[in-house]
């Protein structure tokens, strides 16, 4: 047989009906935003960011960042400045689609 | 080689969305299931004979090409060279590549050009032709192991791969690139491989660290993308290539801008001439009264112009030819009661894996051709 003995398919077949449904509202975070998000929870759960920072010599709490496992090393760095700077958007512009 | 019209499925288009195939008809159908192709064994054999043939005469010409860095010829950024000649060196990956075969059942199939970069079509061929077969004679073969020859290479790739995540990218708002993106992602799933998609538009570049990134700041260290090289190479990100800390390890590699590029038939012809697979190719008219003119770099069939006895026949838009032209001797296509096929040959690797079928009413395969499915008898 010159055919493929069996075919299975792991990812693909949803596609169709992902591309049918309606586009819904969600919230994309940035990696190099996470500076700038408020504190959100406390204790022993599980938070998306988490702060940290350090007590100055005169005592006051002064925080740095906030960062997650679930985001690049990189862009945990801390302070605004220091955040990875990614540039986008710097491939795709030749045409809508690709087919030959 | 016979064409025989049949009736579709009653229930054709829900039966291929199940699969995740979307795009099966635009304006007209573009899966066409009325008629199907069908082979004798022998005909299989011949096709399959002339792609592993294809295949390495292709390979001598990338050598031949980087042995004289004639970059220019293929309009290459010499900038590019080092990169080529690396991934070339190194055996970078290659998973697949199409060869556009004029072929009616007898003598044999005839080059009209390499889809090797970003071949399309690889879905119907592999997957919808396959469960087409299913259900109209599932006894009867196929000329078709793309699905499993897809998933034994990426296993086989596993050793030269980095212990990274292997992206998939493809650019935004086409069902058509993201479908054939994905299948690939999925064999490479099915293989073992960690992967992740991306918009070629997300794609990242950080000045900083002087490296290609996510949508979430992380390393890029290898990538499939359905994206052309001759593109990437003249994007604001293209020189980034050259320069990024990672090297990225690209999905079809760099060696294969050679390939894909019309500049490699008068090639092949100056190499091989008068082989049986080839069609006499020049980068001027020459002798040549009835030729093709196709437009080194080009899509879809866009800016080519038919000439037969010096008289131009047919010639289609676009916006290609800046590159300059090849020429290629006029070579008739197949006439099956107007239906005009050009055989699709799969390279998986470097190896024949099979073929889908496009047809046309006209002298030009364009985007206006239809997918026809193939069994063996």
């Amino acid at each position: 047989m010159r055919k493929s003995k069996v075919v299975h398919l792991v990812l693909i077949t949803s596609l169709v009906s992902a591309c049918e449904q309606a586009p819904q509202k969600s919230l994309f975070l940035r990696s190099d935003t996470t500076a700038r998000y408020s504190r959100r929870v406390t204790g022993n759960s599980y938070v998306a960011f988490r702060p940290y920072g350090y007590y100055s010599p005169s005592g006051t709490y002064i925080r740095s960042g906030y960062h997650s496992i679930a985001i690049s090393e990189r862009a945990n760095v801390g302070a605004n400045t220091s955040k990875t700077k990614a540039i986008r958007g710097g491939f795709g512009r030749s045409a809508m689609k690709v087919s030959s | 080689m016979k064409r025989i019209a049949i009736s579709p499925r009653n229930n054709w288009q829900t039966e291929v969305e199940k699969l995740g195939f979307g795009f099966h008809t635009t304006d007209v159908p573009y899966w066409s299931e009325t008629a199907y192709y069908s082979f004798d064994s022998s005909q299989i054999d011949t096709l399959e004979r002339a792609a592993a043939e294809l295949w390495q005469l292709c390979l001598k010409a990338v050598e031949f090409v980087i042995d004289l860095r004639i970059y220019h010829e293929f309009a290459i950024p010499n900038w590019m060279a080092e990169h080529i000649e690396r991934s070339w060196n190194d055996d970078a990956p290659s998973v697949y590549g199409r060869f556009d075969l004029a072929y009616n059942g007898t003598g044999e199939p005839k080059l009209l050009e390499f889809n090797a970069d970003t071949p399309t079509s690889l879905f119907e061929a592999a997957i919808v032709q396959w469960f087409w077969l299913q259900d109209f004679k599932k006894e009867k073969d196929q000329f078709n192991s793309i699905h499993e020859k897809l998933i034994e290479y990426w296993r086989s790739t596993k050793p030269y791969l980095r212990h990274s995540k292997l992206y998939f990218a493809c650019v935004q708002g086409s069902l058509e690139d993201l479908t054939t993106t994905e299948y690939l992602r999925d064999t490479a799933i099915q293989a073992g491989l960690d992967t992740n998609f991306i918009h070629i538009e997300d794609i990242g570049w950080s000045e900083e660290y002087r490296v290609f990134v996510d949508e979430e700041g992380k390393d890029i260290h290898q990538i499939f993308k359905l994206y052309p090289w001759e593109w990437l190479v003249h994007e604001d990100f293209g020189r980034n290539i050259i320069t990024d800390e990672n090297k990225v390890f690209w999905i079809e590699p760099s060696w294969k801008m050679i390939l894909s590029n019309k500049a490699l038939l008068p090639l092949l012809w100056q190499l091989f001439p008068n082989h049986k697979n080839l069609l006499p190719t020049y980068r001027t008219p020459s002798a040549l009264k009835s030729y093709v003119r196709k437009p080194v770099l080009s899509r879809e069939g866009a800016n080519i112009q038919i000439v037969r006895e010096g008289n131009i026949i047919v010639e289609s838009k676009g916006e290609y030819g800046e590159e300059g032209y090849v020429y290629q001797e006029l070579y008739d296509l197949p006439n099956f009661d107007g239906n005009h096929p050009v055989i699709g040959s799969w390279i998986i690797g470097q190896q024949p894996a099979g073929i889908g079928i496009r047809e046309t009413s006209g002298l030009i395969t364009d985007n206006s051709s239809r997918f026809v499915p193939h069994l063996i008898e």
